[in-house]
């Protein structure tokens, strides 16, 4: 289509790339919802708390694999720790990433550290022992200690809001740095990628909390879907508006650039791009506000919610898509267009559905091993025996009585109940 | 610990509960992998890094120490091969070196029986020139769509690659 350069012919970012902010910006969305709750006190987000912190550990392994397997040389992944170019905006990544990764490690941490003490003190063999291992030995879970605890958890929310905020603005800020490109090259860019990251992150949440809900067979807190439900909507409108906004003002401005990205978003990706990315939006949108409406019932609410969340979260990933291929679809020429095929295997749609599919793989191990759930009894998962004497020490008064079963767990489990584990932080 | 100070809480209560354990021993695996980290980096810096600019300065002289693939010019294979030689002198490849098809010869021009730099007969190296392809133009270079232009038969079947206007001495020389 039209003239394009030789060098032009194949688009070297391909499927992990788009990928890639796709994932980053899950995570960084879903660390801001955990935020929401720790850091801005938002108590109806309590129920998924645990459970964006778990989600975006799990996303957040699976996002360099993206770029590991794009490149190809996993065994020079680590050289950019080693020897990075300090006026390199990509090689900032292998610091920001690690940086950002510790966060969320230690706010995980000191979340489950209670949990993690129980489980230890509770369970049988080697599952036990890997809890005792993960506990790092420190098991105090007097009421100090979890205040504590939960100052940390505090503080770290703090520190990693604006690290999330930077992990994936820096991923718009590589994109938008390139001058040579017309449909990336804006300051605005890492704004929009943010601001898209935090609603696909909402969006993600909504989904697996309405899902797993199902899948457990538990009522939905329905107050805490509404309040995601709030907070998609609100977030929905600014990255509507950002993205929006951006390709009238190239419009207005109508410099030597426009009729090539007109004619990338009405003749090259008008499918991908007003047919997912804007549909999805404003879709979600209306359903958002139609979903808050008095006379609409729980069910259908809930519905609706989990059908805006789907929406987005496909948007989003057209949005990627638009960008990162769209952008190299443009001829240098600005008088052509590239042709982008899907591969199957390399960087292609079988491996790309696999790293879609892997966080998920993932979340449901980290979830077996975390429950995230705080609408659950925490002894169901323990065998019947374990479970039955643990009661017995529970009920039995008095510190001798307690010191009547002999066996390590006995002791702990006995200064656990005495050290009133059982006591909600909050 | 900064968190003690903050919160006034000492590490030891007076029943003996350390309670701002976790946050001592997070501190301390922390402080520990940062250690390593940086003595680790430190090993894993190649020794001759930053010697000129930010790569391996010894990559230059390891370089340079390699032994040349490639024989000086066409003028070399031209003092053996002199009626392919004079054939591509006044043909349309006449710019392009030997060595761009039949590949490194430098080993054939030191010892020629040892080894031999026939080019694979294969449609692939022609195509990466004379393949249609948008952004180039024909005029300059031939260019064909190659299952339309010979249904898979290979390009010498009909053209003498040293004089490839065709004439229908393929397979020839």
């Amino acid at each position: 289509m039209g003239y394009v350069f030789p060098n032009e012919l194949e688009i070297n970012w391909g499927l992990f790339i788009v990928l890639y902010p796709y994932l980053t910006g899950l995570v960084a969305g879903a660390f801001i919802v955990s935020s929401l709750y720790h850091v801005f006190r938002i108590s109806s987000l309590k129920p998924v708390s645990r459970l964006a912190l778990i989600a975006a550990l799990a996303v957040l392994l699976v996002a360099p694999m993206t770029l590991i397997s794009h490149l190809g040389q996993p065994l020079r992944a680590l050289n950019m720790l080693w020897t990075p170019s300090p006026t390199s905006a990509m090689a900032g990544f292998g610091y920001i990433y690690s940086f950002y990764l510790i966060i969320v490690l230690l706010e995980i941490w000191f979340m489950y550290r209670k949990d993690l003490v129980k489980f230890a003190a509770i369970k049988d063999g080697w599952t036990g022992k890997f809890y005792n291992l993960l506990t790092l030995g420190a098991k105090d879970v007097s009421e100090k200690a979890l205040h504590i605890d939960h100052k940390v958890v505090g503080i770290l929310a703090i520190i990693g809001i604006p690290s999330a905020a930077f992990l994936h603005g820096y991923v718009g800020f590589i994109f938008g740095a390139i001058k040579a490109n017309p449909w990336w090259s804006t300051p605005l860019m890492p704004v929009i990628f943010l601001l898209s990251a935090i609603v696909s992150g909402i969006a993600l949440l909504i989904v697996i909390f309405e899902v797993t809900c199902w899948i457990r067979r538990v009522k939905i807190d329905f107050e805490c879907m509404m309040a995601m439900n709030k907070y998609l909507w609100v977030f929905l409108i600014l990255a509507f508006v950002l993205e929006i906004l951006e390709i009238i003002f190239i419009g207005y401005e109508g410099k030597e650039e426009w009729p090539a990205i007109k004619g990338l978003i009405f003749e090259v990706i008008p499918v991908t791009f007003f047919g997912v990315q804007i549909a999805g939006m404003v879709l979600a949108f209306f359903l958002l506000l139609a979903s808050r409406k008095k006379n609409i019932s729980q069910f259908a609410a809930r519905i609706m919610t989990f059908v805006s969340g789907g929406a987005i979260l496909l948007s989003v990933l057209a949005m990627r898509f638009n960008v990162v291929i769209g952008g190299q679809l443009v001829s240098k020429s600005l008088v052509g267009y590239t042709k982008f095929h899907i591969p199957i295997w390399e960087e292609g749609i079988i491996p790309t559905l696999i790293f879609l599919v892997l966080p998920f793989v993932l979340m449901t191990i980290m979830v077996k091993l975390l429950p995230p759930w705080l609408d659950e009894e925490p002894l169901a998962a323990v065998t019947v025996k374990r479970r039955r004497d643990f009661q017995a020490a529970r009920g039995i008064e008095g510190e001798g009585a307690a010191e009547e079963i002999p066996t390590l767990w006995g002791r702990a489990a006995s200064t656990l109940v005495f050290g009133k584990i059982f006591k909600e932080v909050e | 610990m900064i968190f003690d100070r903050g919160d006034k809480v000492t590490i030891r209560q007076e029943d003996g509960n350390p309670s701002a354990q976790a946050v001592f021993r997070i501190g301390v695996i922390l402080v520990l992998a940062v250690v390593i980290f940086v003595i680790v980096r430190q090993m894993m810096i190649p020794a001759s890094f930053g010697q000129y600019g930010r790569y391996r300065g010894n990559s230059i002289s390891e370089n340079a120490s390699l032994n040349a693939a490639y024989a000086g010019s066409s003028n070399d294979c031209g003092e053996c091969h002199q009626q392919e030689f004079m054939a591509l002198a006044q043909a349309q490849h006449r710019e392009i070196d030997c060595q761009s098809c039949h590949g490194p010869a430098a080993k054939h021009v030191s010892k020629p029986a040892v080894t031999s730099p026939i080019v694979q007969e294969t449609a692939e190296l022609c195509n990466s020139c004379h393949r249609q392809i948008a952004g180039r133009q024909d005029g300059k270079i031939v260019t064909v769509r190659p299952l339309l232009h010979s249904g898979g038969v290979n390009c010498t079947r009909c053209h003498n690659p040293h004089r490839p206007q065709l004439s229908f001495e393929g397979d020839k020389s």
